[in-house]
């Protein structure tokens, strides 16, 4: 018997190993998974932000980073609701040595969790967190008994998906679509939404009541305030609450009665609480900063990022200038405060140049993350001109699944991204105009690259092995 | 509560840690199992619980009282009353309704519209078992062939053990009773001769038959829909299906009371290599049919009254044996079709045997197995159209649609369009040959005993590539079919 028991233990340990192995594979694809992979090659930080989409829309590291000079990180997960921040609380406290969390936090991070889709949306954030006693507390509070396994494990949940698997691929790479924006698990889009969704936002809430049913917070929602403020401050970690800016304040009462109540309630307990929808107006964000009206694009990240930071800087003890610009390689606000000095590559144009007519005085090119580059345009004028582009490189088969549709050109094997730079491309920062483009390329030797510029017959292209562009080809 | 779900997963590591740390107290060990079989199967319903407990007591009176008396009239009174008592609760839960539709039914066909309703009553699960086996009890003691037991803890604990109390085997008295009077010693071969075989039975199950399902569900649903080889393809599937899924619950059930030491039947033999359907019956459902042979057959004059009424015989033990499985026009269809075929059988032995001696198709060879295999093959295929179809309209149209010749169209992409997708489709039918494979080797035995003798690290292997190979190409959640079929009988 005692053979036995000792087998069968043995046996457990070993299939649980092979299964958190498995785990690994049968991941679905999504950006937390880098936001995470990024963080363990990169614990010493200083500002760590959690929350749900709105966090992750909203506050941009890279911004922090540039105005305080500490490393910042962003933790948010999509629908992250208090109760899975818990967990990602604990492996954060676990690694690095956080002087601030920013929390940000609405109506949605303390409701109870009523459906299966947002119960869906917390393995998002929870799948990709090492294990731990916390996480699968975290996952029991959030699942019945019977989805357990499923949730717990996503060999389980997806195994249905064998055939979609990408062969044996524990390291995979992760491609960004032609206008995410991802830095550090700050994650948007390059885009503004148009006048559809804009209506179609509106008419959801047409005909509803505009008053409140909700006078007081329950029991169940304090405690989820007082245990992520109770993680926190017991590691000595001050806190900040925000509440992310949303066109559902405008129409929904519910919404603005939980974030007044939610407020409310921090406030009394001494810590700060920064409702960035009272700030709309005075931070000049209107529609052209939203990706869509309940989030952020990275112009409207910028405004509200750099408004956090200050308040940071005035109120919070935190040591400033750790480390300078030109520590921030992936940076391109920390490359633009240092004037470009260590960018992978930079060509001031000049008067000859097409693009120069067309308003862009440098070219700088620099790696954002593990297989996407940023070049970044630094740009002269207001008005927008609109500049087609084009990047091109040949691609290894592996890599081929693995790269969004919209960068494929298949026929010959290669990676093809078409982009116009436009309005939704354009950020202000230190006082300058800069348009953003971003591409991917899984090779580390970043020898084949042609980026161009302008319609077919009058291309500029950019090869990284010859340093240059070939301007007036 | 089913094998292949998470509440057994937690319930049977909890009952096998007490019963082997209590098997050395016979009556501790006893209780525990009887409790586990009741929490196990009121975990469906506790409602009918009482039903179980009531057959138990009729039958543990009844068979005192069969014994205890010397009157023939009193003793054949006493089996009356365990019949009518455990048929009734049967023709009540299980055919009440079916006879009151047929009734109406029967009345509209003259014009005449009954004012009658079915009672809507659910079936209790595994009622058809546990009746059939509480009747062998007392229907053995007035054949005088076991004695009643006295200790009514393991009479109930008989009547309702787990393992086997919702699908099979269909144990007999003379077999399990006494096992529960003998203690066991923790045998490590053994327990983990056990666990092999749940997870072969589980392989079968959640690998083959739940996969395979899919195509059969899409197709037997759609019956309208579908042509040619795309019914065969389903029929056979379908074949592999309620093989997969019956004889894998068999696999899980030995092998759980495998490792409490309890030996239960042999329930399938590897019943597709048959070579006649008289062989097949011999290798498919053990437990049933020999039930049947016992207890019908045998009662109603077998095969000693002369060979029409042996023809009868075997023609009504087969339509009960249809109507035992469903209350539905389509059992008996295909518990007459066995018997009809078995009769010919039966009726052609001698003739049969001639012109295959000058065929030179009596030699025990590869190719006669071969082909006696896929003619019977053939045979039990069409007779599971009427077992699986719907309804009857639904078996008719398949078997009708079935010779449309669409048959040039197999290679032409129409083999993914059933609901599986390419890769499903060959993995299917490459888990149906390794399945034909590992039984034409004798099965799991064989495999089992190759193993034992194989490095650790082999060995160690293939427990834990069994384990995730189940957890990868299983099919369960949300998607799967969970429920076993004999479970609805």
């Amino acid at each position: 018997m005692k053979r036995f028991i000792f087998k069968i233990v043995l046996l457990g340990i070993i299939t649980l190993m092979v299964f958190l192995g498995l785990d690994i594979l049968f991941r679905e694809n999504h950006f937390y998974e880098k936001t995470i992979n990024d963080y363990r090659e990169n614990t010493d930080l200083e500002i760590g932000i959690f929350g749900s989409s709105h966090a992750y829309s909203s506050y941009d590291p890279r911004v922090f980073e540039s105005e305080l000079g500490v490393t910042a990180f962003n933790f948010g997960g999509p629908a992250q609701r208090l109760a899975s921040t818990e967990a990602v609380a604990e492996m954060v406290l676990a690694r690095s040595d956080l002087k601030i969390a920013v929390i940000d936090i609405f109506s949605m991070s303390i409701n109870e969790i009523d459906n299966e889709y947002s119960k869906n949306l917390q393995l998002k954030t929870l799948d990709y967190l090492p294990p731990s006693l916390k996480k699968l507390e975290t996952i029991n509070s959030i699942f019945d008994f019977d989805q357990l396994p499923y949730a717990i494990s996503p060999t389980l949940r997806n195994h249905l998906n064998w055939h979609d698997l990408n062969g044996f691929d524990f390291k995979r790479k992760i491609f960004f679509r032609k206008f995410d924006d991802f830095y550090k698990g700050f994650m948007s889009l390059n885009q503004t939404s148009d006048n559809a969704e804009w209506k179609s936002f509106l008419t959801q809430y047409k005909g509803k009541s505009n008053a409140s049913t909700i006078e007081k917070l329950n029991t169940e929602e304090k405690e989820k305030i007082d245990r992520i403020i109770e993680i926190f401050q017991k590691e000595n970690v001050e806190i900040l609450f925000v509440n992310a800016p949303s066109y559902i304040s405008d129409y929904d009462a519910q919404y603005r009665a939980y974030s007044k109540l939610i407020r409310d309630y921090i406030v009394e307990k001494n810590i700060n609480f920064i409702d960035f929808n009272l700030l709309r107006d005075s931070l000049g964000l209107d529609k052209v900063h939203f990706r869509n009206p309940n989030h952020l694009n990275p112009k409207g990240a910028l405004v509200v990022s750099k408004y956090l930071s200050d308040y940071i800087n005035k109120n919070y003890e935190i040591q400033k200038g750790i480390k300078g610009p030109g520590e921030f390689l992936n940076n391109r606000y920390a490359h633009i405060k240092d004037n470009f000095k260590n960018t992978f590559f930079r060509k001031v144009l000049q008067g000859k140049d097409t693009l120069y007519a067309q308003g862009i005085t440098s070219v700088n090119l620099f790696q954002v993350n593990q297989n996407r580059y940023e070049v970044l345009f630094e740009y002269s004028s207001d008005e927008i001109k609109k500049i087609p582009l084009k990047v091109e490189y040949n691609i290894q088969e592996r890599d081929l699944l693995a790269l969004p549709e919209e960068d494929l050109n298949v026929e010959d094997n290669k990676a093809l991204t078409y982009d116009v730079l436009d309005e939704a491309d354009l950020i202000k920062y230190m006082g300058k105009n800069y348009l953003v483009f971003q591409f991917n390329y899984p090779d580390s030797k970043f020898d084949d690259v042609k980026l161009s510029f302008g319609s077919k017959r009058r291309t500029k292209v950019l090869v990284k092995d010859k340093i240059g562009i070939n301007a007036n080809q | 509560m089913l094998f292949n779900s998470l509440e057994f997963a937690i319930f049977f590591p909890i009952v096998f840690i007490i019963y082997w740390i209590v098997s050395s107290d016979k009556r501790l060990r006893n209780l525990l199992l009887l409790a586990a079989s009741y929490f196990f199967y009121g975990w469906w319903d506790w409602r009918f619980l009482f039903l179980i407990i009531l057959s138990s007591a009729v039958d543990f009176i009844i068979g005192q009282r069969i014994f205890r008396s010397e009157n023939k009239k009193s003793r054949k009174a006493y089996l009356l009353l365990s019949l009518l008592v455990n048929l009734g609760l049967l023709a009540y839960f299980k055919y009440a309704d079916f006879f009151i539709e047929t009734f109406v039914d029967s009345f509209r066909l003259f014009g005449k519209e009954l004012q009658i309703k079915p009672l809507q009553i659910i079936l209790p699960v595994g009622i058809s078992f546990y009746t059939f086996q509480t009747l062998s009890y007392t229907i053995d003691i007035y054949r005088q062939k076991i004695k009643p037991t006295r200790n009514i803890l393991q009479f109930f604990t008989f009547v309702s053990f787990f393992p086997q109390l919702v699908a099979g085997p269909i144990e007999r008295a003379s077999h399990l009773l006494p096992q529960f009077d003998k203690t066991y010693k923790f045998s490590y071969q053994m327990v983990k001769g056990g666990f092999l075989l749940i997870a072969f039975g589980l392989f079968k199950k959640m690998v083959i038959a739940d996969r395979v399902s899919i195509l059969v569900n899409e197709v037997y649903n759609n019956p309208t829909g579908y042509f040619g080889y795309e019914l065969v393809i389903a029929t056979i599937f379908f074949a592999f299906q309620i093989y997969c899924d019956f004889s894998g619950y068999s696999d899980i059930a030995i092998g759980v009371a495998r490792t409490m030491g309890f030996d239960l039947m042999k329930n399938f033999d590897s019943p597709y290599f048959s070579k006649s359907l008289t062989e097949f019956w011999r290798r498919w459902h053990i437990s049933l049919s020999t039930w049947f042979r016992d207890y019908l057959y045998i009662p109603l004059g077998g095969s000693r009254k002369g060979k029409y009424r042996t023809y009868s015989n075997l023609f009504i033990v087969f339509v009960v044996s249809g109507l035992w499985h469903g209350a539905a026009l389509t059992f008996i269809i295909w518990g007459a079709i066995h018997g009809v075929i078995l009769i010919v059988e039966k009726a052609t032995q001698s003739e049969r045997k001639k012109v295959f001696g000058r065929l030179g198709l009596e030699r025990n060879n590869f190719s006669n197995k071969l082909f006696f295999g896929l003619v019977t093959f053939s045979i039990v295929c069409f007779s599971w159209i009427f077992f699986r179809a719907n309804s009857m309209l639904d078996a008719l149209t398949i078997v009708k649609n079935l010779f449309a010749s669409n048959y040039y169209q197999i290679f032409n992409g129409g083999l993914y369009s059933m609901g599986l997708s390419k890769m499903e489709f060959i993995f299917s039918i490459l888990m149906i040959i390794t399945l034909v494979a590992m039984e034409s080797l004798n099965g799991s035995k064989k495999l089992f005993g190759a193993l034992s003798r194989q490095s650790t690290v082999l060995r160690w292997s293939f427990y834990v590539g069994i384990i995730v190979f189940i957890a990868i190409f299983g099919v369960y959640g949300d998607a799967s079919n969970k429920e076993f079929i004999y479970f609805q009988f």
